[in-house]
């Protein structure tokens, strides 16, 4: 894109969300909407300012579950695609397992964490963990073994080590589709640390929504709410910029 | 001169999927002296390709018998470069690390052998483009790059399936006379497939005219053109001789009179 086109898209966008809270906000306040129903943005914007300090601790709460939780799915997705892609018995125990829990509304076990490993940090990232798991193991296999045919042939008539094709071949042809996995993954991750949150939380985004929810302190909630938009964001963020910094050859087809 | 490649009534026989045996090659015999161009035009499905893979180890034969350098062809091999239509390179290395794949697959010395390697691709016409991406490059440029990773080894035997296939015809021209240029440099012998009948005389020593189901040799033609060759060479009546013979063995093999 060239950069008057680039300007042109910010100016938009920058348009766009600045009327649409314009409009919010005349339609609150013309309408007579009460707080606790729907708040104008103003409101928002005032309780943002006024609770920073505690708005920051419970989001650093959900934000180090979700970050726990995702990085042990990254780490146990990746050994759990490699360990199945090389050994028969884990492509004929665990993976079907794998698919038959992905076609399953995962979040349904989160009850039971609470059970097994208590109402801590600990039950949440168990959440986040299990949620991320799946796009993380799935993408992965594939990205070890989707690819020409001709390639693997190629270097088979060099070497029949596995290890060469693992590390010189699969390995690095894999990081992309990790890449994308990991963009849903991430996002995953944030469902599965509210939603423990929900069930058993004393701190965290997750929980400070359903209690200020209860009290129908609502301008509380979409605070909360915003915050955890912007901890989400952040977080595909860091992920796009890894992804940059470590896949500068990967070259999507530019889209029609 | 020594032989690099002897194949002896060879046959293959694979399974195809709905149970049927299909006889891909039979009695297919013939050899390759050491440093010979040989190009093997067929129409697509006669057997080249399978060809090609039993020489590279690939492919299991089903009878026959089959040595590259006076060995028995049994697995991967260190003496063999191979080329495919397809560039297949790897997307996440710049061009000269792709070059250098099989040095490291081989455990070669890389030193000594990244001073062939940027040799190779200065002959090649990519010496400036050593720290670019494959998907920075045009389809010619990735097949320049796949020829050198293929010879950087020094391979006595280069196979060749298709190699400037997916290029338009005229880049297609040019490459044949690059990989002339390379070969007369670095003296591999050279198994080349095509189904292009004037690439195979221009390019070749020898000319191997395979007909399909079941893949045997039908014809071979010396080609005796002067060396190093040109493009005009294309105009001249040995030439078109040659050319013509070949399209008329195919012709009359397709049931034609």
């Amino acid at each position: 894109m060239n950069e008057g086109g680039r300007i042109g898209r910010v100016v938009r966008i920058t348009i766009f969300y600045t009327v649409t809270l314009l409009v919010w906000e005349a339609l609150v306040r013309f309408l007579q909407v009460p707080e606790w129903l729907f708040p104008a943005p103003s409101h928002i914007i005032d309780v943002i300012a006024d609770k920073n300090s505690v708005m920051l601790f419970h989001t650093l709460v959900t934000l180090q579950e979700t970050i726990l939780g995702f990085a042990l799915a990254l780490v146990m997705g990746i050994l759990f695609a490699i360990g199945i892609i090389h050994f028969s018995i884990l492509r004929d125990t665990l993976y079907p397992t794998l698919i038959m829990f992905n076609s399953f509304p995962k979040i349904a076990i989160a009850p039971l964490f609470i059970i097994w490993i208590g109402i801590g940090i600990e039950s949440k990232i168990a959440n986040a963990f299990l949620v991320a798991l799946f796009p993380i193991v799935i993408n992965m296999i594939m990205g070890l073994v989707d690819m020409d045919p001709e390639l693997l042939e190629l270097v088979r008539a060099m070497s029949r080590s596995r290890w060469v094709l693992f590390w010189k071949i699969r390995l690095p042809h894999s990081l992309p589709y990790l890449f994308a996995a990991c963009k849903m993954a991430v996002s995953f991750a944030v469902i599965g640390a509210i939603v423990g949150e929900f069930i058993s939380g004393r701190t965290g985004l997750g929980y400070l929504v359903l209690s200020a929810n209860s009290q129908f302190n609502t301008p509380l909630a979409f605070t909360a709410l915003f915050y955890l938009v912007l901890m989400s964001l952040g977080l595909y963020g860091v992920v796009i910029l890894a992804e940059k910094l470590m896949l500068p050859w990967y070259h999507r087809e530019p889209a029609a | 001169m020594p032989e690099s490649i002897r194949i002896d009534r060879l046959c293959k026989v694979y399974r195809s999927r709905d149970g049927t045996d299909v006889e891909a090659l039979r009695d297919v015999f013939f050899t390759v002296k050491q440093g010979e161009f040989v190009s093997i035009v067929g129409q697509s499905g006669c057997g080249k390709s399978t060809l090609l893979k039993i020489l590279a180890g690939l492919l299991p034969r089903t009878s026959g018998a089959l040595s590259i350098e006076g060995q028995e062809v049994d697995g991967p091999r260190r003496d063999i470069g191979i080329v495919f239509q397809k560039p297949l390179l790897l997307e996440w290395r710049r061009v000269l690390d792709n070059v250098l794949l099989p040095v490291e697959i081989f455990q070669l010395d890389r030193q000594e052998y990244e001073a062939k390697a940027l040799r190779l691709l200065r002959t090649a016409g990519l010496g400036e483009f050593l720290r670019k991406y494959p998907f920075e490059l045009s389809g010619g440029m990735q097949q320049r790059v796949a020829l050198c990773r293929a010879l950087v080894a020094e391979p006595s035997l280069l196979l060749m399936d298709e190699p400037f296939g997916a290029l338009d015809s005229l880049t297609r021209q040019k490459m044949g006379f690059e990989l002339l240029r390379l070969w007369e440099e670095w003296k591999s012998t050279v198994l080349f497939v095509t189904h292009d009948i004037d690439e195979a005389v221009m390019l070749s020593d020898r000319v191997l005219v395979m007909s399909p189901r079941p893949g045997k040799i039908l014809d071979t033609l010396e080609i005796d053109l002067p060396r190093p060759r040109e493009i005009f060479v294309k105009d001249t009546a040995e030439f078109i001789r040659h050319s013509s013979r070949i399209r008329r063995r195919l012709w009359e093999e397709d049931g034609h009179e």
